[in-house]
């Protein structure tokens, strides 16, 4: 143990002699200091322009007069897309996730506005965050810090004098991976402690009810990432016959893993399973609303059933004798027809998009990188999944909203008389505001058990290579 | 040539030959290149599969219209459709004209923003901002990621090839050993060192028009009139960044450092400009013009009268929108026919009227956000490069920006083509068909500036970086 | 041919080589003793202009090497210590290369020549040298000085390193040369091989020329003991 330790400080003290290493590391602080700084602003900016939108659309939903529950339906409403502290941390897809949407009867809209809209081309370059500095930036570090880390001891032949010393070479490599260590954690310490100061403090409002939860699984998960980067490069550089041979493959490896491995995946995804055209989805739900899923039921048979089935179930002859107001049942009845062709489409829809993600999360298996940019997005609430959810919960709002208002219909209005009644502020009060709060941290993971793995994976491989090689190294040679 | 110069670049030749791992390089940056183009063209033949199809529909639903003027009508279905295709209360809002931006031949080259923009519309009479903010299908995941195409292998991986070639080119010798040698020649190192970057400039150059011509020829034919200039401008844009690259290598490589020093300059390099400069770059533009669609959210909201039967309510709507428009006055019948319909028609335009302030205002918004952004590209030239790209290209902002305001124009079309005859109470008559409002954008004029001043500032800065590394190596043969 | 007159060269408060004056002729082989750090290996640089003098100047045909650069570098070849050579070219090629930098142009078999001359393996002419051992690159070097038609050749201890065959292939090499009129500098260590190959002996302390004599004039003993005196008052 002793001996352990003496190398991590020998190691910890030639580091910080080196003046490039300081120079980056000043570097990277400054930039996770402007990154975490630029994303609590925005979180700001957006959360209390979405906070006033959201009473302003609130108060004209509640003020909007007296009139029939099937024009409000109609008038409907709008919900914003919260932003969530964490996503100043990691903002993921959240330029490209639509910000809101417009509720109504009759139709599901789709998420309007992607922020990465109100760019110029330049958005696609990245926005800097500091999960970017974390996943991109500082593995590049590490790699300047770490490649000289035994070819300069072979090079300068201090390594066959330690070797000589009696020293196991494995201890000399846990020595010096501890020493980065060491030293990537007092680089980053401001910052993880900045997360957990975010995460315990000022979050009373917040839409993530376990912030504690995933602030420190955000650290452990980049505390692993960078572990990872740290025993490979000093592994490659075991490995490495000279300093420039080392940093070169560890470029490359960078290079493959962070830039090149991500894009081509995405884009093979999209290549291997292709989506239709807004035109094309919206064009098919609306014909099938008309004809039914595969011309099966088409909509006028559906109500003439419904119909028959009410007329003989109160024995009346029409439908102006029913102790309701038969409109309201009908409309009722089209909403939720409407909306079974409208999940079934959609469920298609979605199965692509996770057919595609699906490519990604496989993937991740060869790529730590992967896994640590998908975990990262889904515990800052900012993947697909907790946008999904988002989805499905803003939509089970609306067909909420609609079926209170449709049942009102029914229940007070008369048939045929459409603009003889007329419901007013309790009506309205009676739909609850929109509120959201996100799964928690444990039923997002449960979405991405691949990259999790894959974490796993890479950690035994990575401790197997320097445990298990030990006997293959030559410190002699040159 | 002398014969120096013939000698240093065929062992240049030779040395690079028998290094595997610069020919896997090379090889697999062009294969890239391949992919990219190959995946832009099928992303750009999507788009244009789309537009057809969109095309389709809007013929198949004018020729319907059309066709019920000349048919017997036996049905009830087919007089419905003729008043349709004949009243102009029907007509109005159900009459759909797709308003296109068709890609240009080179965006498959370069796909910029066209993922993430519209770049078709169907527009009725309807409220133009009711109909303009629906996004197209996509998935997030892979809009984040961004798209492989060509202008991506230019900008991001044709630098790394540069910096994985030229990184040694004076540290190698020294640290092999070799440079006393060279030394000892009548030829100075500088010279050496020039002959040697040079010969990697043609190579690595060629290697990057290479993959651009075959993209510009397999994407569009680069002799005709509209792709000629923009297949030209590409190819000396590709030129002009790999200038600037090698000047920067050469600066870098004038500090006489070792070689894992000049790598880890020049990576660093490439960190700043491809991912630093553009990432603070974005989240500053986006913290100090702060956009919120909420504002605009809002003009989505189907409106309708309070009540349809109360004529009062129509009839002060149609006033209030005929202040705007006084040439639709003056009809006799104006409140007697078609009320319901003139009211919505007036109710939906003044919507638009009143909300142009609110639209005019976000988009004057996003376009400070471009200006200001493209008053700081030249901090980093790979921005700039991929700024003239996606304008030869026509898929940034700029064209988009520019599309919207001809869909407005062409949705004013729509509207004066039914509101006359709604209001004047005219049919719409088959031979009205032949002048239905047609969408045309102009060709958008400002861009090539764009790409000018883009290129001129690449050229700039390139000329800086290579007479600094001149000025450097001029040092050398002082000892 | 090689003419050094009060030859400076001072870095900081360090004087490498002071007020340094020698010549050698031309057919003379002239070796320099001295502990490490004497000035030994800064002289050579400075006649190769390697390094610019603080003081006096360095010639090599009445040429003053700053001033004349390119004449003087025609005339001059250079093999250091350890001579370094692109380890993916062959020996050959290396050669090849060099001769077309300094614009001299051989055919195919008369570098093969030269190569063979040098004492060069035929096997290993046409074999890259990153397979070749340090004499084989020391023989190159000797090729090159050849193929360069070198009228000057300064040594930076050629044979330190090398196996006792290997450096007496040297030495025959350097004779060779010098019957051929070449004007040879070169620093050692090794007071034999300078006594059994130089024709001049220079013992240099504190960069200066303590002592001179032809390898005539005394005995390798003698040599030795003179050596040791200087350096170590033993």
């Amino acid at each position: 143990m002793h001996q352990l330790w003496i190398i991590v400080i020998k190691e910890i003290k030639i580091a910080i002699r080196e003046k490039l290493v300081l120079i980056l590391a000043s570097t990277i602080v400054m930039l996770i200091a402007v990154a975490l700084y630029a994303g609590y602003l925005s979180y700001q900016q957006q959360r209390s322009i979405i906070v006033k939108t959201k009473a302003e659309k609130r108060q004209e939903w509640l003020n909007q007069g007296d009139k029939h529950p099937h024009i409000a339906a109609h008038y409907g409403t709008f919900v914003f897309k919260p932003k969530t502290a964490l996503s100043s941390f990691d903002f993921g897809l959240d330029a490209y996730n639509g910000t809101s949407i417009y509720l109504e009867a009759h139709y599901q809209h789709e998420f309007m506005f992607r922020p990465a809209q109100d760019h110029s081309s330049m958005i696609r370059f990245g926005e800097l965050s500091s999960a970017l500095v974390l996943k991109v930036l500082v593995p590049l570090l590490i790699i300047f810090l770490t490649f000289t880390s035994y070819t300069q001891e072979r090079e300068s032949g201090t390594l066959k004098l330690l070797v000589s010393q009696g020293i196991a070479l494995s201890r000399i490599t846990w020595g010096k991976i501890l020493a980065y260590c060491s030293i990537m954690t007092v680089i980053l310490s401001p910052f993880f402690l900045g997360m957990l100061l975010l995460s315990t403090i000022s979050v009373q409002q917040e839409s993530i009810p376990d912030m504690t939860t995933r602030a420190t699984l955000m650290i452990l998960l980049y505390g692993v990432y960078l572990f990872l980067f740290i025993a490979f490069s000093v592994w490659v550089s075991q490995r490495s016959s000279s300093g420039r041979n080392a940093l070169l493959t560890l470029l490359s490896c960078w290079m493959l893993l962070v830039i090149l491995m991500p894009k081509t995946v995405a884009n093979l995804s999209e290549s291997f399973y292709s989506l239709p055209s807004m035109r094309e989805f919206k064009a098919t739900i609306e014909k099938d609303k008309i004809d039914g899923i595969d011309g099966k039921q088409p909509r006028s048979e559906y109500l003439a059933k419904l119909r028959k089935q009410y007329l003989e179930k109160y024995e009346v002859d029409s439908v102006q004798q029913l102790p309701f107001n038969y409109e309201g049942v009908s409309m009722q009845a089209g909403e939720e027809y409407g909306n079974t062709i409208y999940d079934h489409h959609m469920d298609k829809l979605q199965k692509i998009f996770e057919s595609q993600n699906q490519l990604v999360s496989i993937s991740s298996m060869f790529n730590p990188f992967l896994s640590v940019q998908n975990l990262s997005m889904a515990l800052a609430g900012t993947d697909m999944y907790t946008f999904k959810h988002f989805e499905d919960v803003v939509e089970k709002y609306r067909r909420e909203l609609v079926r209170r208002m449709n049942r009102d219909m029914a229940e007070n209005s008369k048939y045929g008389d459409f603009y003889g009644y007329e419901a007013g502020i309790d009506l309205w009060q009676e739909i609850e505001d929109f509120s959201y709060r996100t799964p928690t941290a444990q039923e997002v993971l449960r979405n991405y058990r691949v990259e999790l793995t894959s974490l796993l994976l890479w950690m035994s491989l990575i401790i197997w290579l320097i445990i298990g090689f030990k006997g293959n190294i030559k410190p002699i040679d040159g | 040539m002398d014969s120096t110069t013939q000698t240093l670049i065929r062992y240049e030749w030779k040395t690079f030959v028998r290094n595997r791992f610069q020919l896997l390089m090379l090889a697999v940056t062009f294969l890239f290149g391949l992919y990219a183009i190959y995946y832009g063209k099928s992303e750009i033949n999507g788009q244009r599969e789309t537009i057809k199809a969109v095309q389709a529909l809007e013929q198949e639903e004018f020729s319907s219209y059309k066709a019920t003027f000349t048919e017997e009508m036996e049905t009830l279905e087919q007089e419905q459709k003729h008043d349709i295709a004949s009243l102009p209360a029907y007509a109005w809002y159900r009459h759909g004209y797709h308003a296109i931006l068709p890609p240009h031949d080179y965006a498959a080259l370069a796909i910029g923003q066209r993922d993430l923009f519209r770049y078709y519309y169907r527009l009725t009479g309807m409220s133009l901002y009711y109909q303009l903010f629906e996004n197209e299908l996509a998935n997030p995941v892979n809009l984040m990621v961004g798209n492989l195409d060509l202008s991506f292998v230019l900008v991001y991986l044709i630098p790394l090839l540069i910096i994985a070639f030229c990184y040694g080119l004076y540290s190698f010798d020294k640290e092999n050993g070799t440079l006393v040698l060279l030394q000892i020649q009548s030829v100075s190192i500088q010279k050496v060192t020039l002959v040697r970057l040079a010969f990697y400039f043609v190579l690595i150059t060629g290697l990057a028009l290479l993959i651009s011509i075959i993209g510009l020829i397999s994407s569009g034919n680069p002799f005709q009139i509209e792709n000629g200039a923009p297949a030209f401008a590409w190819l000396i844009a590709v030129v002009v960044y790999c200038v600037f690259w090698f000047g920067l290598l050469f600066f870098i490589v004038s500090f006489r450092q070792s070689s894992s020093f000049n790598a880890i300059t020049a990576a660093s390099c490439w960190l700043l400009l491809l991912i630093v400069v553009p990432a603070i770059l974005n989240v500053v533009v986006t913290t100090k013009y702060p956009l919120s669609s909420t504002t605009l959210a809002g003009l989505t909201r189907r409106t309708g009268l309070e009540n349809e039967e109360n004529d009062e309510e129509a009839k002060e709507v149609i006033l209030e929108f005929l202040a705007h428009k006084p040439e639709l006055k003056g009809s006799d019948s104006l409140f007697k026919q078609n009320l319901l319909a003139k009211a919505y028609a007036a109710l939906t335009s003044l919507k638009d009227i009143n909300s142009q302030n609110l639209v005019d205002q976000y988009n004057a918004q996003v376009a400070k956000r471009n200006t200001w952004t493209s008053d700081f590209q030249w901090l980093s030239p790979a921005v700039s490069m991929q700024d003239v790209l996606a304008h030869i290209a026509e898929t940034d902002l700029v064209t988009f920006m520019y599309f919207q305001d001809a869909l407005a124009e062409f949705h004013e079309e729509i509207t004066d083509f039914y509101f006359t005859r709604l209001f004047w109470e005219r049919p719409i008559l088959l031979e009205d068909y032949q002048a239905i409002p047609v969408f045309n954008i102009s060709e958008a004029n400002g861009q090539w500036t764009i790409v000018t001043g883009g290129l001129i500032k690449i050229s700039l800065i390139a000329g800086i970086v290579f007479l600094l590394g001149f000025i450097n190596t001029n040092r050398w043969s002082k000892a | 041919m090689l003419q050094a007159i009060n030859l400076t060269k001072r870095f900081g408060a360090f004087t490498a080589v002071d007020a340094l004056n020698l010549s050698v002729k031309s057919g003379e082989i002239y070796c320099l003793l001295g502990a490490n750090g004497a000035g030994k290996s800064t002289t050579i640089n400075l006649f190769l202009n390697f390094i610019a003098p603080t003081s006096g100047t360095a010639r090599i045909k009445s040429m003053d090497v700053t001033d004349q650069k390119a004449q003087t570098k025609q005339l001059l070849s250079y093999i250091p210590e350890n001579l370094m050579l692109y380890p993916n070219l062959t020996g050959w090629e290396n050669l090849d290369f060099f001769c077309g930098l300094g614009g001299k142009d051989y055919s195919k078999d008369q570098l093969e020549q030269l190569l063979k001359e040098s004492g060069l393996q035929p096997d290993f002419i046409h074999q890259r040298v990153s397979s070749y051992s340090k004499g084989m690159r020391q023989k190159v070097g000797i090729a090159l000085a050849l193929a360069r038609e070198a009228e000057v050749l300064l040594l930076d201890e050629p044979t330190s390193g090398l196996d006792p065959k290997a450096s007496n292939e040297f030495s025959e090499l350097l004779l060779e040369m010098k019957e051929k009129g070449v004007a040879t500098l070169m620093a050692t260590h090794d007071l034999f091989r300078a006594k059994d190959t130089g024709t001049h002996i220079g013992i240099m302390k504190e960069g200066k020329l303590i002592e001179q004599f032809t390898s005539g004039e005394v005995s390798f003993r003698d040599l030795e003991h003179t050596y040791l005196r200087l350096n170590y008052n033993a």
